[in-house]
């Protein structure tokens, strides 16, 4: 049984991490590109444009530009509201979290059905191991070679230097 | 935690039924810039996401980056008047200090952003 004043300090600390979710949640900033990267969006928290890159090439899009700037932002946007939740959570914890966005009525991007879960260990390892394909073979000759000279060296015998035999 | 997340909700339920009402009357806040020249029209929600861009082809001319700081410069602009138009619209039911807290300041009369301000157009 915890005792009152151990209650009492622990509503304390809630209090106190709470105060800093609104400082947590406007710190957060997403940043979005499109496929052909000639546009890049920073957004904050809230949304607001913090930075905006276009490729010089962007101008052909001509009037079709403005609507996809409008995207990007929105999907900067959506990155930004996932960084936010995600400094929360390690602030606060997973429940609390998941409260605060049923409050706010923004899920984590994350938790959409059709959000992209990423890729497997096994997938990263099976990746790598083909990106590395033409390399793998050469970074391990010179390891066995070290061990070669090691095993030459462990079995010379300085009497087959003389001249004698 | 039950308890409080539900009494939580019960004041932005009430606080958001008052406020939605008087949405209801002004539609959708948004805030709207454009250049000088009107060659560029940037619309923010409140708190600044961009809701429409409309870059005329007179104004790709200045090549990308002139378009892109013009565009981060208007959609500045036009999020502090969204940010106005909330703080009016949410004043009488919210508190102020509050409404700061979410990015929602009045433009003083004076300043070049504001909507009214009719100086050096």
């Amino acid at each position: 049984m915890p005792t009152t004043r151990e209650l009492i300090s622990q509503a304390r600390a809630r209090e106190e991490a709470m105060a800093c979710v609104d400082e947590l949640l406007a710190s957060a900033s997403g940043t979005a590109h499109d496929l052909d990267g000639q546009v890049e969006a920073t957004v904050d928290g809230r949304g607001k444009l913090l930075r905006l890159w276009l490729a010089p090439s962007a101008v052909n899009l001509g009037e079709s530009l403005g609507p996809l700037v409008v995207e990007i932002a929105q999907a900067a946007m959506r990155e930004a509201t996932q960084d936010g939740y995600n400094k929360v959570a390690l602030l606060l914890g997973e429940d609390m979290t998941y409260m605060i966005e049923q409050m706010t009525g923004m899920p984590a991007p994350a938790r959409a059905e059709d959000d992209d879960p990423g890729m497997t260990v096994e997938e990263f390892q099976r990746l790598r191991a083909e990106r590395l394909g033409s390399a793998a073979p050469e970074s391990p000759e010179p390891v066995t070679s070290v061990e070669d000279d090691d095993a030459y060296w462990e079995s010379f015998d300085p009497a087959s230097l003389r001249s004698d035999r | 935690m039950d308890l409080a997340s539900s009494r939580i909700a019960e004041q932005a339920d009430r606080a958001g039924a008052e406020a939605e009402a008087r949405f209801s009357r002004s539609g959708p806040v948004v805030g709207k810039a454009s250049s000088p020249d009107s060659t560029i029209e940037v619309q923010v929600a409140p708190g600044g996401l961009l809701t429409g861009l409309t870059i005329h082809r007179s104004a790709l001319r200045h090549g990308s980056s002139v378009i892109a700081d013009q565009i981060l410069e208007l959609a500045q602009r036009a999020t502090r008047r969204a940010g106005d138009k909330m703080y009016h619209a949410l004043a009488p039911v919210v508190d102020a200090s509050q409404l700061e807290v979410l990015g929602y300041e009045p433009i003083p009369d004076d300043d070049p952003d504001a909507d009214s301000y009719s100086y050096g157009r």
